[in-house]
């Protein structure tokens, strides 16, 4: 009778220790239960309250939906927008090539600077050199180069030089301060 | 002379289940808890923000002039953002925009391609290949003006060369026009 006894007490006392331990944590969600639904109701009528301010507001334009419409363009925008030095100091160079220097090609993108020009003598090229490098184009180097026949010390070159937006930010700086 | 040994069954519970009872029990009611806690939590957030949009509309109805025109005053805005960055490309209006400018500075355009349009997370781009010819005077006027040209457009490559007599060049233009991508617009 006791052994049969046993294994129902057990099962009874695990039950009363889950509910020990479940019941004052059941009582705390039932308070959060209660004061959820308080707000809910509250939403409910703030929500109404909200709906009948934009009835009145919505009829001369949605400021927070026009204002959010033009952050989001304005942030495109002022990127779109930076500006191009790389490409202008490029034109620039193409345009005002030092003396002895002619154009054979120069071709620019966002990261580099390729330019092929025929240099009347070894001068020349150090001009053109020192003029990329003055124009803001970083570690330009002479990649080829190659005897010009038309006049004796004259040669072909290709120059090569990357483009690299900070250094071209820190020459307007300097430009601006020293203005 | 020994104490008979005692039975487990006579020991009384069994101490290890009615402790994994217990520890159940805690943790039953621990997930029940946080949970109706984060739903009151997410209520108390929302009340805070309806609090807040009704005390700025209150605000807003209570000087209407006033609201009105800052309401203008964003739509000004606006407007000149979206003609630097439009929702959609009118491309006749970009050529002629760029026929217009390459005769203004005396330019040859003598060639002009659009490409196809790629998108990106808000905007999308076309390219388009444009070849001209002119001084370098008239070349740098021109690419001076093409800086501020609307649609909004970033170059993203130049080749300039020689061509032919009295100091002509050659210019080939590759540049990205762009357009905003409108949020119900579906990403190509």
């Amino acid at each position: 009778m006791n052994a049969a006894r046993r294994p129902r007490s057990t099962a009874l006392v695990a039950l009363a220790a889950f509910a020990a331990s479940l019941l004052p944590l059941a009582v705390a969600a039932a308070y959060y239960v209660y004061r959820t639904n308080v707000i809910a109701g509250e939403v409910d009528t703030l929500e109404k309250q909200l709906v009948e301010l934009n009835q009145r507001l919505d009829p001369i334009g949605n400021l927070d939906q026009l204002r959010s419409q033009m952050l989001v363009r304005k942030q495109i925008v002022d990127v779109l927008q930076l500006p191009q030095r790389g490409f202008d100091a490029a034109l620039q160079l193409g345009t005002q090539l030092p003396a002895g220097v002619h154009l054979i090609s120069l071709d620019v993108d966002e990261k580099r600077l390729s330019l092929q020009a025929r240099c009347a003598d070894a001068g020349a090229t150090a001009a053109l050199l020192r003029q990329v490098g003055d124009a803001g184009f970083a570690d330009a180097a002479v990649a080829s180069r190659s005897a010009d026949g038309a006049a004796p010390g004259a040669e072909q070159i290709t120059l090569e030089a990357r483009v690299d937006p900070a250094r071209f930010a820190a020459s307007t700086r300097a430009g601006e301060v020293t203005q | 002379m020994n104490a008979p040994p005692v039975s487990t069954a006579a020991r009384g519970p069994n101490r290890i289940v009615v402790a994994m009872a217990f520890v159940a029990g805690a943790l039953v009611g621990l997930w029940l808890l946080f949970d109706v806690q984060d739903q009151y939590e997410r209520g108390q957030s929302a009340v805070r923000w309806l609090d807040e949009s009704i005390d700025v509309r209150r605000q807003r109805s209570a000087n209407l002039d006033d609201y009105a025109q800052d309401v203008a005053a964003v739509r000004k805005d606006l407007a000149m953002l979206e003609q630097r960055l439009p929702a959609q490309f009118a491309t006749s209006e970009i050529e002629a925009g760029l026929r217009a400018l390459t005769s203004q500075h005396g330019v040859e355009l003598m060639r002009l391609v659009g490409g196809t349009e790629r998108a990106r997370d808000f905007y999308a781009g076309i390219d388009y290949a444009l070849e001209l010819r002119g001084s370098a005077a008239q070349l740098q006027a021109f690419f001076r003006d093409y800086a501020a040209i609307v649609p909004i457009q970033r170059l993203t490559r130049l080749r300039l060369s020689p061509a032919g007599a009295n100091d002509a060049l050659m210019a080939e233009v590759h540049s990205d026009y762009y357009r905003f991508i409108e949020e119900r617009e579906t990403p190509r």
